[in-house]
C-alpha cells in the first residue's frame, strides 16, 4: 500500500503525526459522498483549542461518536472510541445510571463536541480502543480494536429511588447497571475507517484476524468498592487488520499480551459476517469501490411547495448556498406558472436549473418530471434536486409521481413553506394552500419576525390540527440548515405511501389551480417608473391580486430593483447579480383580467 | 422482575434527575461510576503566544477574487470527474488539457503541450490551453497583493497566490500594475497560500514578469506541483514552510495547517499580522482549515498588540467539513467573541454567509463590486483594504 494516498504530509512517525493521520481520514472522509452512502458517515467536528478531540455522526444512530488520542507507545498510538449516546434514545438504558444522568445536563451535547477537556465525559462512555501503526519503511499499516461483547456492571445491593419514601428499587439488588452492547456500537465506526481506508488506499486487508477472550464482569457494593464477577456474556472482542506488507503477526501478539485470547476461526460466524465488510471484499474490483462508482449515486429528491410569496425562493437561495459552502451541488427543477423564470434571476448563485414548461407541474406534469431528473443527471450530476413546485401547486396531485421516480431518485421530503403572516387568511380562502400543508413532511413556518407570540401560536395551531405528522420549524427568510431538513423526515416514504392511498379516496375532490381560479398576467414595461407613484399603485392595488414579481427601473437611477408584492406588503430590492435587459412585472391572483390590471407605465 | 419495568423506573428517574442531581448525590444513593480506563495522560496544548514583531499598518490589494465564474460549471467538471478526492491534475482543467475530455488528462500530458512557451509566450499557450483544456473559460483565479509598512516607515510588497487563468490572471495584473511592481522587483517574494487550481495554477503569470522572485509554499505540495513551479520558469528561491509558525519579516507570519482539502491538495498557510496599537490582522487564500480553528490557533501561537483580532482577509470557510450538527451553523454567530474591527471577505466565503455577516452586525468593509465581482459585500476585484 502507499501511505501517501492516505497522508499526503510527510509522516514522521511522532505522535502528532499520527494523530494527524487519523485526523486526516476522517476530514477527508467527510469529502466523499459515496463513501458516506456506503457507511453512513454524517460528517464530523474538530475540537482543536487547548486540546484535541474530534466527534462523528453515523447514520440510525441518535449519539455521537467520540475519538480522542491517549497514548504513544513504542510507535504504536491509543485511541480511545466513544459513544455519547443522545439524551432520549433507548440506548440509554444500556449505559450505567451515573452516565445515564450526565446525558441530561442542559450542556451536554455542548460538552460533546469538547469532551477532551472533561474527564466526567472522557472517563465514561468509553466503547473501544484503537492502536494504530504506520509504518513508512515498509508502507504498511496496522490497526486493532479491542472491545467488548457487553461491558457490564452489577449494583450488588441494588440501588434505591432517593425519592421515594419507600423502598424503591431503581436497580434490583443483583441487578445491571451497565448493560452496554460496545461491539454493536463500535461497528460503524470500525466499518467507517476500514472502508476509507480500503476506498482511498484501494487496497484490501493482507493480513485480518479476529480474536476472543474471556472477561470478568464488575460489581459495586454500597460503599464502591468494585469487584469481579464471572459472566458468560462479558467476552471481549480483538480485531487486528493489516494492510500492505509489515509484521502484524508481532504488532498483533503485543497487543494481545495479558490477554487469554483465542483465534476466531474464518468459518466462524462472526467472523463471516466481517468478511461482508465492504473493506474487506476483494473479490469485487476494486475499482468498485473507487470514485466511478458515482454512476449509481442517486440524488436526493426534495419537493418545495408553498403559497405565492411564501419565501420558497429564499429557502432555495440558502439551501444551495449551504450545500455549496459544503462542495456540494443542487440541480432544480422549476416551474413558474406563467414562464417567466423569474426566480431564476432572483438567485445569486448559478445552479442547473431545468424549467419545465407548460405552466404547473402538478396539471400537466406526465413525463415531464423524469425527463427533467434525467436532463440533470446526465448533465451535472446533482447531490440533491429540488423540485420547486409553482406556489398555486397542490403536492397531492404529484404523489403518485414522485412515486414512479424512485429508482431514480431517493426521495427525502415534501417542504412546505408558509407564510406566516397571511396563513390564517389564505387557509380560509384557498384549498390548494389547505392541501400543501397536509402533504408536507416538514413545515416552514416563515416570516416570524413579522408576527407577535400569539399568532404564531394560532398559526401552528392550524398547521398541527391539518398535519399532525409533518416537522414544523420556524424560519427567518427561510435560513434553515438542510440537515434540518433530513434529520426530520426518516418516516417520510411510508408518509408518501399513506398519503397516496388517501388520495386516491379522495380522487373525486381534487383541487388544481385552475379551479380555484388563479392565474397570472405578465406585463412588459417599456419606460422607467416614477419612484413615488409606483409605491401609491402597489398600495392600492385590488385585494384579488396577491403577489407582484419583478423588475424595475426608476427615473434618475442607474440600478435595478426587484419588486416583490405579497398581499398588499411589497418591498424593493436593489439587484446585486447581474442586470437584466427585460424589466417586467408579472400579476398572480384570482380571477385576472388583462385589462383589469392597469400597468404602471401608463399612470 | 422485568427488565422492561425498571427501564420505565429508570427513565423517570432521569426525568427528575434533570433537576439538580450531581455526583455526590449519586454516591450517597450507592451508584457508582466505573471506569474501566486506567488513568492517562492528556496534554495541556499551552498559549505560546510567541512574539513575531509589529509592523505599522497592513495594505491589501485584491487583484482577484473570482476563481472560477460559474459555480455551476464548476461543480459540474467535479462530479463529472468522480467527487472531491479527485486529483486536481487530472481534471484536464486548463492549463493542462491534453484535449482528452474531462478526468482523462494528467499533468505530464498536459504540460507537454505548453511548457515550451512558459513562461513568456503566455497568450500563445492559452490558445493551446483553450483548445484543449475543459471549461476553460471558466477559470479565473485568486491573488492579492500585500503591502506592509514597517515601524520605520520602509515598505515591502508581498504577492499571495497566483491564480488560474493566464489570460484572466495577466489582464488582472496590468489592471493593478502588478506587472510592473513584479519587473520592477518591487516584490519580495510570492506566497503560495496552497496547491489548488484557482490559486497556483496560474503561476507562469507571476513567473513572465519575475522569474526569479522567491517563492513560499507550504509543506504538501505533491510531486506534480513542484515540477509545475519548475516547468513555470521559475529560477528563484523555492521555501517550504513546515507545519506550524513561520516568519517571514518583523510582524508578518504564515501558519501552515496540515488539512486535507478537496481535489486532492494537502494544507494550506494563513498569513498573520502584527499591527502597532490595533492587534492581529489574517490573511487567508480559502481558510479551508476552518475560521474557528484559523482563529483559535492564532491566538494559541502568537503574541499580538492589545490582545485583539483585529481584522480578517480572504475567502473565509466556516466550516469545510461537515458537522455533525447543524444547529452549530451559528459559527457565524459565535465570530462575535472575537471581536474583529475589520472585515473584508470574499472569493469562497459564500455570499449569503458574507450578508448574514453585514446583518450580524460585523464591521464587513463594501467592496464595489467591479470587474466582474459579485456583490458589494464581497470586497472585490480591484478593491483594497487598510489596516492600521
Amino acid at each position: 500500500m502507499n501511505i501517501e494516498t492516505l497522508y499526503p504530509a510527510a509522516f514522521n512517525g511522532t505522535p502528532e503525526s499520527l494523530n494527524a493521520f487519523l485526523r486526516t481520514l476522517l476530514i477527508r472522509g467527510t469529502y466523499d459522498t459515496i463513501l458516506k452512502k456506503i457507511t453512513g458517515y454524517k460528517g464530523m467536528y474538530l475540537y482543536q483549542q487547548s486540546k484535541e478531540c474530534w466527534t462523528v455522526k453515523f447514520d440510525n444512530f441518535a449519539g455521537i461518536f467520540g475519538i480522542l488520542f491517549v497514548a504513544f507507545h513504542e510507535d504504536i498510538g491509543t485511541f480511545h472510541l466513544y459513544y455519547f449516546p443522545s439524551p432520549n434514545e433507548s440506548m440509554l438504558d444500556k449505559f450505567s445510571l451515573a452516565e445515564a444522568i450526565m446525558t441530561q445536563e442542559e450542556t451536554y451535547l455542548e460538552k460533546v463536541r469538547e469532551f477532551a477537556l472533561h474527564p466526567a465525559l472522557f472517563r465514561q462512555f468509553h466503547i473501544a480502543t484503537l492502536r494504530l501503526h504506520v509504518s513508512v519503511q515498509n508502507q504498511s499499516l496496522w490497526l486493532f480494536y479491542e472491545t467488548h461483547i457487553r461491558e457490564r456492571v452489577y449494583a450488588k445491593e441494588g440501588v434505591l429511588d432517593p425519592r421515594s419514601e419507600e423502598k424503591v428499587y431503581l436497580i434490583e439488588p443483583e441487578g445491571l447497571d451497565k448493560d452496554l452492547p460496545s461491539f454493536r456500537l463500535l461497528l460503524p465506526l470500525m466499518n467507517f475507517l476500514n472502508t476509507a481506508i480500503t476506498r482511498m488506499s484501494l487496497c484490501t486487508p493482507s493480513y485480518f484476524k479476529l480474536f476472543k477472550a474471556s472477561q470478568a464482569s464488575v460489581a459495586y457494593d454500597t460503599l464502591g468498592h468494585f469487584s469481579d464477577v464471572k459472566d458468560g456474556a462479558s467476552a471481549k472482542i480483538l480485531i487486528a487488520l493489516g494492510y500492505g506488507e509489515g509484521d502484524f503477526v508481532a504488532l498483533t501478539e503485543r497487543a494481545l499480551m495479558g490477554h487469554h485470547a483465542e483465534v476466531v476461526h474464518e468459518a466462524m460466524s462472526l467472523n463471516c459476517f466481517l468478511q461482508k465488510a465492504p473493506w474487506y471484499d476483494i473479490s469485487d474490483d476494486i475499482k468498485q469501490l473507487s470514485t466511478h462508482a458515482f454512476a449509481q449515486h442517486k440524488p436526493k429528491f426534495i419537493v418545495v411547495t408553498g403559497f405565492l410569496g411564501s419565501g420558497k425562493t429564499n429557502f432555495l437561495q440558502n439551501y444551495i448556498e449551504y450545500e455549496t459552502e459544503k462542495n456540494r451541488f443542487v440541480g432544480i427543477i422549476q416551474n413558474e406558472i406563467g414562464k417567466t423564470g423569474l426566480d431564476g434571476k432572483l438567485l445569486d448563485y448559478s445552479y442547473s436549473l431545468v424549467e419545465l414548461d407548460e405552466g404547473c407541474v402538478c396539471c400537466s406534469l406526465a413525463g415531464q418530471l423524469r425527463m427533467g431528473v434525467n436532463t440533470l443527471m446526465q448533465t451535472i450530476t446533482p447531490d440533491t434536486i429540488i423540485l420547486e413546485t409553482t406556489g398555486v401547486a397542490n403536492p397531492f396531485n404529484l404523489l403518485s409521481e414522485l412515486h414512479e421516480l424512485e429508482d431514480i431518485v431517493d426521495f427525502e421530503a415534501i417542504v412546505t413553506v408558509v407564510d406566516g403572516v397571511n396563513a390564517l387568511y389564505l387557509y380560509d380562502e384557498f384549498r390548494v394552500f389547505r392541501d400543501q400543508i397536509r402533504a408536507a413532511d416538514v413545515i416552514l413556518l416563515n416570516k416570524i419576525d413579522q408576527m407577535s407570540e400569539s399568532q404564531i401560536d394560532s398559526v401552528k395551531a392550524m398547521l398541527e390540527q391539518n398535519n399532525r405528522c409533518a416537522k414544523i420549524v420556524t424560519t427567518i427568510q427561510c435560513d434553515i440548515h438542510p440537515n434540518l431538513l433530513h434529520n426530520s423526515i426518516i418516516a417520510s416514504t411510508s408518509q408518501i405511501a399513506s398519503l397516496i392511498s388517501e388520495e386516491e379516496k379522495n380522487q373525486a375532490t381534487k383541487s388544481t389551480h385552475v379551479q380555484d381560479g388563479i392565474s397570472s398576467i405578465k406585463i412588459p414595461l417599456v419606460s422607467f417608473l416614477n419612484r413615488e407613484k409606483f409605491r401609491v399603485y402597489l398600495g392600492k392595488l385590488p385585494k384579488n391580486i396577491f403577489r407582484v414579481k419583478g423588475i424595475v427601473t426608476f427615473e434618475e437611477d442607474d440600478n435595478q430593483y426587484v419588486v416583490q408584492y405579497v398581499n398588499g406588503v411589497f418591498e424593493l430590492i436593489e439587484q446585486q447579480s447581474e442586470q437584466c435587459t427585460e424589466t417586467f412585472l408579472v400579476y398572480i391572483g384570482k380571477n385576472l383580467e388583462k385589462n383589469f390590471v392597469q400597468n404602471p407605465c401608463s399612470m | 422482575m422485568s427488565t422492561e419495568n425498571e427501564n420505565v423506573k429508570r427513565r423517570d428517574f432521569l426525568k427528575g434527575a434533570v433537576t439538580g442531581l450531581g455526583f455526590g448525590t449519586l454516591a450517597t444513593m450507592g451508584v457508582f461510576s466505573y471506569s474501566p480506563m486506567r488513568s492517562f495522560f492528556l496534554p495541556e496544548v499551552e498559549r505560546k503566544m510567541t512574539d513575531f514583531g509589529t509592523c505599522k499598518s497592513i495594505k491589501i490589494t485584491n487583484i482577484s477574487e473570482t476563481s472560477w465564474f460559474d459555480n455551476a460549471t464548476l461543480m459540474g467538471d467535479m462530479k463529472g470527474a468522480g467527487g472531491l478526492l479527485v486529483n486536481q491534475y487530472v481534471y484536464n482543467w486548463p492549463p493542462f488539457g491534453d484535449g482528452t475530455g474531462l478526468a482523462k488528462g494528467s499533468y505530464e500530458k498536459g504540460i507537454a503541450k505548453i511548457k515550451h512557451l512558459l513562461p513568456n509566450k503566455l497568450e500563445e499557450a492559452w490558445k493551446i490551453v483553450e483548445a484543449n483544456s475543459v471549461n476553460p473559460q471558466n477559470a479565473g483565479g485568486f491573488a492579492a497583493l500585500i503591502e506592509i509598512e514597517r515601524l520605520d516607515g520602509v515598505k515591502k510588497k508581498y504577492l499571495l497566490d497566483s491564480g488560474w487563468s493566464y489570460d484572466w490572471m495577466d489582464k488582472s495584473f496590468q489592471r493593478e500594475g502588478i506587472d510592473k511592481m513584479l519587473a520592477n522587483g518591487e516584490i519580495e517574494a510570492l506566497i503560495l497560500s496552497h496547491e489548488h487550481f484557482d490559486h497556483f495554477f496560474g503561476l507562469p503569470v507571476t513567473m513572465k514578469y519575475a522569474p526569479n522572485i522567491k517563492i513560499i509554499i507550504p509543506e504538501g505540495f505533491y510531486k506534480e506541483g513542484l515540477q509545475y513551479i519548475k516547468d513555470s520558469g521559475h529560477k528563484g528561491e523555492l521555501m517550504v514552510h513546515k507545519t506550524g509558525k513561520n516568519d517571514i519579516e518583523p510582524g508578518l507570519c504564515a501558519i501552515v495547517f496540515d488539512v486535507p482539502i478537496i481535489c486532492r491538495v494537502f494544507g494550506e498557510q494563513s498569513l498573520f499580522a502584527n499591527v502597532q496599537g490595533k492587534g492581529l490582522v489574517s490573511i487567508s487564500g480559502c481558510c479551508h482549515q476552518g475560521i474557528i480553528q484559523f482563529i483559535s490557533t492564532a491566538k494559541k501561537e502568537l503574541k499580538y498588540d492589545n490582545d485583539q483580532m483585529y481584522g480578517m482577509y480572504g475567502g473565509l470557510h466556516i466550516s469545510p467539513f461537515d458537522d455533525w450538527d447543524p444547529k452549530y451553523d451559528d459559527l457565524v454567530i459565535g465570530l462575535k467573541k472575537w471581536d474583529f474591527k475589520s472585515i473584508g471577505c470574499n472569493h469562497c466565503t459564500g455570499l449569503l454567509t458574507a450578508r448574514k455577516f453585514v446583518a450580524a452586525g460585523y464591521p464587513v468593509v463594501q467592496g464595489t463590486a467591479r470587474n466582474r465581482s459579485k456583490s458589494k459585500v464581497y470586497l472585490g476585484n480591484g478593491d483594497t483594504i487598510t489596516f492600521g
